[in-house]
């Protein structure tokens, strides 16, 4: 079992499947390669699907020791838990399509989300009222780009003038344009290169330890 | 008409709750919060238990497939996580998920997001001279943002300049991700008022 | 001791972000209430996009990877139903799937789409004119094996029946066996890597609008992605070239009303900002 502590297993395994996966994508015709890494990936979705149960896990944990230390306001994460563990029983006994489990997701779920993600839209417009404001240059280009992207997609402005739409296509296509693809070339090669350090060993965060 | 429908009144009780947030953090939106919480960890672990049936469960006992059981094994140990003593377990598994996916992104990143990137700075030269100049100004605004974010020199000089420029193409790009952030999150808030005006106040078009 | 008053100037740079978010709330609700019928141009993607689509032969193999969020709904929904009419009016075999993050192929696709558009009311069967492949969690791995081999990562559909039983997959076992690919959703970048790139295959996006500069402007540019639709805007204009108004012209109305409430806003403040710093006064 002492095997199983060592750090370098799983940095091994993520040598090897990684390994594996960029010898398919270069090397064409090898069947039995192609295979594995098709076996690796289903088993790669399959790992994930149970990780999704992990949270649930997690939160059962964190609102039982709060209930039971009396924590704060504790009637919460009672509720939390009743309503987490109704929602997932409901569904496992009668699958996805049972109706008590669909009028929670209906009724419950989708509302509440919704609602929660709909307040971000009223705080962000409030935030751009106080935070738009003429103090420097760029900031004054931060706002003219964010006016003319708004007029862009209110069409009953665009017919009072219609020089809008150009001027609010050039600014998202051009320099906008430019913007996004640079972060797009800045991302990828981010990737590359923590993708490359965790191959090799040198990211091991995902095993509690801190970058070497 | 008003709705009699004990699930749209129960939906749009939920709404209101998590609205009274704009007055301030009422008992009734930490109601709906943990609400919202408890009912997202089930329906997530709920997808996860379907989809580990339908992908490995049922080709197991339907097909005789054994070698299913080893991702429901290893999915099985993630959960060792939760115990510090037996957490080092979680790591193979982890370690699966993260090898492939590792596996296939740092192939395909180069060739989509590097390569054709920034092959499409060098496109072919149109054939008007407006077209010629918005051709010139972004690939200027390209390199600008892309050497803002370099740290390893002084922005001086000629790199200031060129540093310069790309800052305030950085600043019009936020500035139009910003105005399309306003209208998609209008949109996110949409649904609920929907349920509000049409389905519970019955106010139909 | 009476306090300072505040000055007009003042009250209106400092104004209390509440009043702001009530005020948004009440333009939101009322074209709801009563639609204003603002006028709506079509744009030179949505006009594409749907030319495209119009052009798509009878019987031609069309992926559908549907996946929405409960936040995104909003934004994704109204455009996907035009666009979905629109393919049944062609009459091309449509394979829905959720490969991705999020679940929407399980639950939205029912509740959004095929409550409003049933298949069945266009002449579809299942398994001979469209299926429903479920929902696959997962990063770039999930999407690579489905790309690669669709029986590796799907064996039964999101009714449990084997795939092997619907006629349609005969033909089908990898990504390049389909004509076109149509996504609603986010998860762009990850599209273009694991699907477009690697296989060439034609990619269609309805994006929310908040994606559309940042992850669907770069790969648009450069042809990686074929056409977009960018969110609610978009699927308004869609709804009016198939003329079957929907969710997304009666939602428009409501956004327009706070868009120009927000620039309106903006503009009177950033005219009293500086008309007070140029006159030298203080702003608290």
């Amino acid at each position: 079992m002492s095997v199983l502590k060592k750090r370098e297993l799983p940095m091994g395994i993520i040598f090897i499947i990684a390994l594996l996966c960029i010898l398919d994508y270069f090397i064409i015709g090898i069947t039995g390669l192609s295979n594995i890494v098709k076996m690796i990936g289903n088993w790669a979705i399959v790992i994930s699907a149970i990780a999704m149960g992990l949270g649930m896990l997690n939160l059962l944990l964190v609102n039982a020791r709060n209930i039971m230390q009396r924590k704060g306001n504790y009637f919460y994460s009672i509720w939390t838990v009743i309503v987490m563990l109704l929602t997932f029983f409901l569904a496992a006994y009668g699958g996805m399509d049972y109706p008590p489990y669909k009028w929670i997701f209906d009724n419950i779920y989708q509302p509440t989300g919704q609602a929660f993600f709909g307040l971000s839209f009223l705080y962000t417009c409030a935030a751009a009222y106080i935070a738009f404001r003429v103090r420097t240059l760029e900031t004054s280009m931060l706002l003219i780009a964010g006016i003319i992207g708004m007029i862009g997609r209110t069409p009953i402005i665009l017919t009072l003038w219609e020089g809008f739409t150009p001027i609010s296509d050039w600014i998202t296509n051009v320099p906008g344009g430019g913007t996004f693809t640079a972060f797009k070339i800045s991302i990828g090669l981010g990737t590359i290169l923590i993708g490359i350090r965790t191959i090799i060993g040198i990211e091991r965060s995902y095993i509690g330890e801190e970058i070497a | 008409m008003i709705s009699t429908d004990i699930g749209i009144w129960v939906s749009v009780i939920l709404i209101i709750c998590v609205l009274t947030f704009i007055i301030k953090d009422t008992p009734l939106f930490r109601f709906s919060e943990a609400t919202l919480v408890g009912v997202t960890a089930g329906v997530l672990a709920a997808q996860g238990l379907q989809n580990v049936n339908r992908l490995a469960w049922i080709p197991l006992i339907t097909k005789a497939d054994y070698i299913s059981i080893i991702p429901i094994l290893l999915g099985i140990l993630m959960f060792t996580r939760v115990s510090k003593q037996i957490a080092y377990i979680s790591r193979m598994p982890v370690a699966i998920m993260l090898g492939a996916g590792v596996g296939v992104a740092v192939t395909r990143t180069m060739a989509t997001e590097i390569i054709q990137q920034a092959g499409g700075l060098f496109k072919a030269m149109p054939s008007s001279t407006l077209d010629i100049i918005n051709q010139i100004i972004f690939l200027i605004c390209t390199i600008g943002v892309l050497l803002f974010f370099t740290y390893t020199r002084a922005h001086v000089g000629g790199l200031g300049f060129i540093t310069r420029i790309g800052r305030y193409a950085l600043m019009l790009g936020l500035g139009s991700i910003y105005a399309g952030h306003i209208y998609a999150r209008a949109a996110w808030l949409l649904p609920i008022l929907q349920r509000i005006v049409w389905d519970w106040l019955g106010i139909t078009l | 001791m009476t306090a300072e008053r505040k000055s007009l100037a003042e009250k209106i740079l400092t104004i209390n972000p509440k009043i702001i978010m009530i005020i948004l709330l009440i333009l939101l609700i009322i074209p709801l209430a009563k639609p204003l019928a603002l006028p709506l141009a079509i744009s030179k993607n949505t006009k594409h996009f749907y030319e495209i689509i119009d052009g798509f032969k009878p019987g031609a193999k069309v992926l559908f990877n549907y996946i929405p969020t409960t936040a995104t709904m909003g934004d994704l929904c109204p455009p996907s139903v035009p666009v979905i009419y629109h393919l049944y009016t062609k009459h091309v075999k449509i394979y829905f799937v959720g490969v991705g993050v999020a679940d929407g192929i399980l639950t939205l696709i029912d509740t959004q789409v095929f409550s409003t558009i049933p298949p069945e009311k266009f002449g579809y069967k299942y398994g001979e004119d469209w299926c429903n492949l479920g929902f696959l969690a997962g990063g770039d791995i999930t999407w690579a094996t489905f790309a690669k081999d669709i029986r590796a990562a799907v064996k039964f559909d999101r009714y449990g029946n084997p795939i092997d039983s619907l006629p349609m997959m005969k033909e089908i076992n990898s990504i390049k066996d389909f004509d076109y690919v149509i996504h609603c959703g986010e998860s762009i970048t990850i599209l273009v890597r694991q699907w477009g790139d690697p296989y060439k295959i034609p990619l269609l996006v309805i994006s929310t609008t908040a994606a559309v500069p940042m992850d669907v402007i770069p790969f648009y540019r450069t042809g990686q992605i074929y056409e977009y639709l960018g969110g609610l805007g978009a699927g308004a204009e869609y709804e009016k070239l198939v003329n079957r108004p929907g969710k997304a012209i009666a939602s428009v109305d409501a956004i327009t009303l706070t868009h120009i409430f927000l620039i309106g806003i903006i503009i009177l403040g950033n005219i009293v900002y500086s008309s007070t710093r140029l006159r030298g006064g203080k702003i608290r």
